[in-house]
């Protein structure tokens, strides 16, 4: 069934597919998004049920491939260290976020110039900093003025408690003489725009049920469709089609039923993530485009980035916060910059973290074998239980080619769509600045008291953030799409997802991905006369 | 337990019983707490109910693996055996991914179990609505 064109064809409701919706939806265009996943309904997630931290390891999961949602596509995983979170619903990756907020800093857009590695970004951050704003007004971001690591930024509320996890750490920083600062959380201290304050449930990474935390389902997506912009579920797209002048002209998806439907537009936005944008324009494969869509460069799927992530925890004598409260609490931004002296380039932040939850503390201290069964079981778990805090190390990842999204020639989805394949190295500047965090780490827990320092490289399935496969650039020949979002070879294809980073930073995207979606819905704004010159 | 077994068709009532005995090798009892071990009847529901969602039958081949092999060794069945000699078989090689499961089993219905959680003056609930509340942060009123 062929329905009427529509203006624009938005592919993908999350972080970014929102954000572009709420930027367009002022011009009137007849605007649908289609997404492949559900709404998530608050009081079905994991937090109202005693059992849910076995719901947070199944329907909840943050793995596609071992939560086997209807909803969800396989990924090839098999050649990565590192594998992939994500979850695919209204809202995206934003429903399971940890919601730690960081902009990217002035330095990250420029990299090449002051490293001499990688490529610096066509923009900068004075480009992109009224529409962090935007996004940030309409998120709700909660922080703390001030912090010296950056230049000043607005904050709208009050930072989250430190509580007893994020004061043990700051007095180990304090102690190092380092840089801390409370965290910026896209979690509402406050009530906000219709959504409750946050209530400390600590448990944002499994879907937050008291709607504190900025998922965009709650976000951006009420306002973007009281505004007009019409929002389709269950829709899963397999390419984007194209016409005799080799402009896109709209979709082809599978609804529920399976059933192939076509829907035809004058300007398509792809939306579906690092790795969902890369597969679906490698799949929009034409007589004209045989290498897949807006491919000219060959760089569709190149360039993957992750954030390699250590993980550095100890305990400590006296109670920490365990579950309680949000993840997200202080971050380091001390070795953030590049120290040539350290062995590597680029650097990376250090996120606190207040601690586990009853069965996570069980599981990994009896498979770290800290916490033996039988006997002794329970004084070791009552040693650990709420004496457990630490930190994550963000680190960098620069682009590499082959660090890749393709399609897998054998995996498919439900549908029959080929399922993308990730083939990715963890680097040797990587390495160093991982082994490198991991002791400056050990160095704060230990001035703050700590005893039995346990750490680790890479967070295996922390593949939470996913950039770089469709990259954005002045040079057609090493770049997907332009300055402003656009394909380089389609003049009415935009792609405004995570796949548009030039370089990762040491930071959490998603607060960058959304200002981006923000800045290419008011460059097409700005050019809706001539937005195909 | 006959509910238990009437409804799971993969897991028979032997299956049943080593797996019971293993919950309780992995979390005992204890005295000192005042808190039943792993192997208590409603905790030991819910490890069930978790393998049941779970849903694939692996679980029953890898216990199968487990028997035959403990009575190869031991001439005898799991719930005979010392408890030494329990954690030492389940410790043997080639256990390693049946090790790994029921650990997560065990410990997901155990640190949900309300006595288990008060024992440690956590709380008897789930998360979600109750608040923890913290004083504000420095700086901030
Ligand atoms: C557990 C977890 C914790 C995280 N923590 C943080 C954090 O603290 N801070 C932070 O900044 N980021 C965090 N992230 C990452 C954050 O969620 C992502 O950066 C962000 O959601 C990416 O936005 P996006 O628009 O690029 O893609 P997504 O939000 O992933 O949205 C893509 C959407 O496209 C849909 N889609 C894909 N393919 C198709 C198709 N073929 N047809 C139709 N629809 C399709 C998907 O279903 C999905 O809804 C976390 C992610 C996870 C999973
Ligand atoms: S800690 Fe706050 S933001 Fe996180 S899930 Fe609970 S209420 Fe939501």
């Amino acid at each position: 069934m062929t329905e009427e064109p529509v203006d624009v064809l938005i592919i993908g409701a999350g972080a970014s597919g929102a954000a572009v919706a709420y930027g367009l939806a002022e011009t009137r265009m007849h605007i649908v998004c289609i997404e492949q996943g559900d709404w998530m309904k608050q009081s079905e997630y994991p937090t109202n049920f005693m059992d849910w931290e076995a719901r947070a390891a199944g329907p909840f999961g943050h793995s596609p491939n071992h939560r086997g949602r209807a909803t969800d596509y396989p990924i090839n995983e098999d050649e990565s260290p590192i594998k992939v979170a994500n979850f695919n619903g209204v809202g995206g990756g934003t429903i399971l976020y940890a919601g730690h907020f960081p902009r990217f800093h002035p330095s990250d857009f420029r990299v090449k110039t002051l490293d001499g590695v990688a490529d610096d970004w066509p923009i900068d951050y004075d480009t992109l900093a009224p529409f962090y704003d935007e996004s940030d007004r309409v998120t709700g971001v909660s922080g703390l003025e001030g912090d010296p690591a950056y230049p000043p930024k607005p904050s709208l509320m009050p930072p989250l408690p430190l509580g007893r996890s994020g004061t043990i750490m700051a007095k180990g920083f304090n102690a190092k003489g380092w840089h801390w600062w409370p965290s910026d959380s896209a979690i509402a201290t406050e009530p906000y725009d219709g959504r409750d304050q946050c209530l400390n449930l600590g448990a944002c990474t499994t879907g937050c049920s008291q709607g504190a935390k900025a998922s965009t389902d709650i976000t951006f997506w009420p306002h973007a469709m009281r505004a007009g912009v019409e929002l389709r579920t269950r829709c899963r797209v397999r390419e984007v089609t194209v016409n005799n002048d080799g402009m896109a002209s709209g979709a082809i998806y599978y609804d529920e039923d399976g059933n192939e439907q076509e829907i035809k537009a004058s300007v398509v936005i792809m939306a579906c993530n690092g790795v969902g944008t890369p597969r679906i324009l490698l799949n929009s494969k034409s007589a004209r485009f045989p290498n897949g869509l807006a491919n000219s460069s060959g760089l569709v799927g190149k360039n993957l980035m992750f954030h390699p992530y250590a993980h550095i925890f100890a305990t400590f004598p006296d109670e920490v916060d365990g579950p309680r409260g949000p993840h997200d609490c202080i971050w380091s931004q001390e070795f953030y910059e590049t120290d040539k002296n350290r062995g590597f380039v680029r650097g990376f932040t250090f996120e606190g973290a207040r601690g586990h939850a009853p069965v996570s503390i069980a599981v990994n201290g009896m498979l770290g074998g800290q916490i033996p069964w039988g006997d002794g079981h329970h004084e070791a778990y009552r040693q650990r239980a709420n004496h457990i805090c630490g930190m994550v190390a963000i680190c960098e990842d620069l682009p590499e080619e082959h660090n890749t999204v393709t399609l897998d020639p054998r995996l498919k989805d439900p549908d029959g769509i080929p399922a993308p394949k990730l083939t990715y190295t963890l680097s040797d500047n990587s390495r160093h600045m991982l082994e490198f965090s991991i002791e400056r780490a050990r160095e704060v827990l230990e001035a703050a008291g700590a005893t039995d320092v346990q750490s680790g490289y890479p967070i295996v399935g922390g593949g939470w953030h996913l950039m770089g496969t469709a990259r954005m650039g002045k040079d057609p020949e090493r770049s997907v799409v332009n300055e402003w979002g656009r394909s380089h070879d389609v003049k009415n294809l935009f792609v405004v997802d995570g796949s548009l980073f030039v370089t990762s930073a040491g930071v959490n995207p998603t607060r960058t991905i959304q200002a981006l979606a923000l800045y290419v819905a008011d460059a097409m704004k700005k050019r809706l006369a001539n937005l195909f010159d | 337990m006959t509910d238990i077994i009437s409804s799971d068709s993969s897991l028979n009532e032997d299956d049943l019983t080593a797996l019971r005995v293993i919950a309780g090798t992995i979390i005992p009892a204890s005295e000192r707490y005042q808190i039943p071990g792993a192997d208590d009847e409603s905790i030991f529901n819910n490890i069930v109910a978790i393998a049941r969602e779970q849903g694939d039958d692996s679980l029953k081949r890898q216990l199968d693996a487990l028997q035959s092999q403990c009575h190869d060794r031991h001439q005898c069945a799991l719930e005979e055996l010392s408890l030494q000699d329990r954690v030492s078989l389940l410790k043997a090689s080639g256990h390693a991914r049946f090790r790994h499961r029921m650990i997560r089993l065990t410990a997901n219905a155990y640190y949900q179990d309300g006595r288990v959680l008060a024992s440690m003056d956590l709380k008897d609930a789930p998360p979600s609505p109750a608040a923890t509340m913290y004083p504000k942060v420095i700086g901030h009123c």
